[in-house]
């Protein structure tokens, strides 16, 4: 399993290389979200165009990816992120990844740019370049439908961008399958610039495992673990859309562009897990998962009514419902289904959308702005029309297809305020009840993003000594406390990234969704019987360490300061309404301050956020970039 | 047993098949296929079914097909078997493979009688029955699933299911309730 490589292809000059990865980097960086920093990273020049040719992009598969392994489905795709100017980095499940390291590929490095319009297939030890000028312009589903069609391989899996993706709407995403997604930071629109448009992959080269009897055991051990969990018999029967209820009731919700905590009493059950529950057609699942926790439906109108759609997820529930005024199911699954389409980012769809209305509401824009459009809370005309011209990049739809801190620039400073984002990436809930939450927010290596170290145990309410138990010290139930929420979020951060380097599913992550089930002993010895290295918990540790430390470099080389570790002005500003247990706060800037002074303290950092070079050395970073692949 | 209203898609089995026979993950060398109507979300396990009246072994020149009574499972004898082929091209259903890293003629052999897909299938969309317990708990799951399968085929929206409809899924259980 270790002998599998990572190809280089420049598109510019359609010449590919094919490289072995030497273990001593895989112990360093493991896999997937690691090793692909590493590429990045190393083969990157700071201050490049993150749509210009010289923008890199990496696709990698984690190193469990395709075993046995428990929910081992996922891979990352990194790069130089054009929504941000920082790191651009999404992770994604489906079969996508498990089915290059079948072709003998664990990473795949992307360079340059194609003259024209191109694919790339992937079979066993092989990567052709492709004309795709016939796919340009279709959407996502029909350009995976034309390429089965064509190539006529079975079980292939394909990777590919939308319109959204050509047109190069920042926040474009790639999309796999009717499913998943590499949703977040613009990586769509990377691939777009590069005129790529898919890679298709097909394999049949079996991954070695050095202890089968082992991983089994380990999976069997798991799979029981999880079943008596609270978490896994939700997620099974109600998906992440249990969590809109939860965060209804504690008060959590990002209502009108985080105006408002919670939505109405009586106005929001359309929303609810049962009623997205009634409307779902059958649960599925990823590769090798046993969770099986994706919704399936039936598109309720419009264009593409009663075309088969699968999701959607809480987050995308939020963006394209309380974020935006709507409260209406039906009109969240049709969004859902344009965005995924044409492969947008739901979160920044949603987010931008959102400050377009609050503009709107309050006078900033009008009509003369929004080509004609009045931005009404909720109205599901204006939010599909807004969609579809942020796809073809339409007058005012280009606007917003730029993200707030750019287009800011084009309606006025005084619009800038309510745009809700960390480092240009659109927040995706509330946070001012949360305060570790607002720190996992603030310090993303990616902008507001929660898969990089949201503690989601500081709003569960649990008793200290489960919490104690969780994080190997006490630290406060209190949510709203500032005290132990620096090492809750950098615990969680590690555990997060053990998660992305070995592409196991998060859900099954100690200290994100659940107290149960993998911790970094647990991670440690799956990587043990699958590798059949003699890795420590610690060792493992150090490597997320390693990466997380590198992820700074890498930001801090584009240009990031302590400056832009901060939170939307308007959550230290304003209060949240007094509406739940979780309501009726803010962030205090000092105390913010304080836990930020602490989360450098504890990655080896100083007070300017900067590792520290007995932390570069410690890690074996000081060397960096190294090229050593 | 095959329940495919059942299937959500994992490939659990092809990962565990493979692993457990050839010590690697590689769901082309697996003896269970999951057969993606992707367009519909529905997923049709496939495997050999060790037929009452088995056509490969019939039709093996070099007779290295044959039963294994205790388990009831049709099996290769490698030793035996020249690699003709003529198996795979009789099965009506595929059962009988190439493997695409050894290139020998492989099928399921119910891994010697507790076969591994079933016990790592999440969602019971795989079971392993005496014959009389088939027959009664396939009459009772497909009429549990009845409603919901209905809905998937049909591709009805949930305002398009009549009063009848919505009455029969109620009365017979059906594990996932359209819309009232």
């Amino acid at each position: 399993m270790l002998s599998r490589k990572v190809a280089y292809i420049d598109l510019s000059s359609g010449k590919t290389e094919v490289k072995s990865i030497p273990e001593k980097v895989r112990r360093l960086f493991i896999g997937g979200r690691g090793l692909n920093m590493y590429l990045l990273y190393n083969h990157l020049k700071p201050g490049a165009d993150p749509l210009g040719p010289e923008n890199v992009l990496v696709f990698g598969a984690g190193l469990l990816t395709g075993t046995a392994a428990p929910c081992a489905a996922r891979f990352n795709v990194s790069a130089k992120s054009p929504v941000t100017g920082f790191l651009g980095d999404s992770n994604c499940g489906g079969f996508w990844g498990p089915e290059l390291r079948f072709a003998g590929f664990d990473h795949l490095v992307i360079k340059g740019k194609a003259p024209a319009p191109v694919y790339l297939l992937v079979t066993n030890d092989h990567i052709e370049i492709k004309d795709a000028s016939h796919l340009w312009g279709k959407d996502t589903i029909e350009t995976q439908k034309a390429l089965r069609e064509e190539l006529g391989i079975a079980n292939l899996q394909i990777v590919c961008i939308g319109q959204a993706g050509e047109k190069l709407v920042r926040y474009a995403c790639v999309r796999h399958g009717y499913k998943n997604s590499a949703g977040r930071t613009g990586m769509g629109a990377v691939m777009g610039s590069k005129n790529l448009k898919a890679i298709a992959v097909r394999g049949t080269k079996g991954i070695e495992v050095a202890f089968p009897g082992r991983l089994l055991e380990l999976r069997r051990a798991a799979y029981a673990e999880a079943s008596k969990t609270k978490l896994f018999s939700i997620l099974k029967e109600y998906g992440t859309p249990f969590l809109m209820d939860a965060h209804q009731g504690l008060g959590n919700l990002p209502v009108r562009n985080n105006q408002r905590n919670q939505m109405e009493e009586g106005l929001w059950e359309d929303l609810s897990m049962e009623s997205l529950k009634r409307r779902s057609l059958k649960m599925n699942g990823c590769f090798g998962c046993f969770v099986h926790c994706r919704h399936s439906y039936r598109v309720p109108f419009g264009q593409h009514k009663g075309a088969y759609a699968e999701g959607p997820e809480y987050f995308a529930m939020n963006a394209l419902g309380p974020r935006i005024g709507n409260y209406n199911l039906d009109v969240v699954l049709v969004a859902h289904d344009l965005c995924n389409r044409a492969g947008l980012d739901t979160t920044d769809t949603g987010g931008n959308i959102a400050w377009a209305m609050e503009l709107y509401q309050r006078g900033i824009i009008d009509e003369g702005v929004t080509d004609g459009l009045p931005l009404e809370w909720g109205d599901a005309q204006v939010i599909l029309k807004l969609i579809e011209k942020i796809i073809d990049r339409d007058g005012f739809g280009r606007l917003l297809g730029e993200g707030g801190i750019r287009a800011y620039k084009e309606i006025g400073e005084d619009s800038l305020y309510y745009f809700m984002h960390v480092k240009g990436l659109s927040i995706e809930a509330e946070e001012r009840g949360l305060k570790g939450c607002a720190l996992n927010m603030a310090t993303a290596s990616r902008g507001a993003d929660h898969l990089r170290s949201r503690p989601v145990p500081e709003g569960m309410f649990l008793p200290p000594e489960v919490l104690a138990k969780l994080y190997h010290k006490p630290v406060p139930p209190d949510p709203h406390s500032y005290q132990g929420k620096p090492w809750m979020v950098t615990l969680t951060e590690r555990r997060m990234c053990a998660s992305d380097l070995l592409g196991i599913c998060k859900f099954l992550t100690k200290t994100f969704m659940t107290t149960h089930m993998f911790g970094i002993t647990e991670y440690a010895t799956l990587l043990g019987a699958a590798t059949g290295w003699d890795i420590s918990p610690q060792e493992l540790d150090e490597c997320t360490q390693r990466v997380i430390t590198l992820e700074r470099m890498f930001n801090i080389r584009e240009g990031l300061t302590r400056a832009d570790d901060t939170l939307p002005e308007r959550y230290f500003e304003e209060r949240t309404p007094n509406l739940g247990p979780l309501g009726g706060t803010n962030i205090d800037r000092e105390k913010f301050a304080e836990m930020l002074d602490e989360y450098y303290e504890l990655h080896g950092w100083n007070r300017d956020g900067m590792p520290a070079t007995t932390t570069l050395s410690r890690l074996g970073l000081d060397r960096e970039p190294s090229h050593l692949i | 047993m095959i329940n495919p209203e059942r299937c959500s898609g994992c490939r659990t089995c092809e990962i565990v098949c493979s692993l457990i026979q050839d010590g690697e993950c590689n769901p082309a060398a697996s003896r269970i296929a999951i057969i993606r109507y992707e367009d519909l979300g529905i997923y049709l396990p496939m495997t050999c079914q060790h037929c009452e009246s088995a056509v490969c072994m019939d039709i093996c020149p070099a007779g290295a097909i044959y039963r294994d009574e205790s388990i009831g499972a049709i099996l290769i004898d490698v030793n035996k078997c020249i690699g003709c082929k003529l198996c795979l091209m009789a099965c009506p259903i595929g059962g009988v493979q190439l493997h695409p890293v050894s290139k020998r003629v492989v099928k399921c052999d119910l891994c010697g009688g507790e076969p591994k897909c079933v016990e790592f299938c999440p969602g019971e969309a795989l079971e392993f029955l005496s014959p009389t317990e088939v027959s009664i708990r396939r009459k009772t799951r497909r009429i549990k699933d009845l409603g919901m399968y209905l809905a998937m085929l049909t591709g009805q929206q949930p305002a398009e299911r009549t009063p009848q409809k919505l009455d029969l899924a109620k009365k017979v259980g059906a594990k996932r309730r359209p819309t009232e």
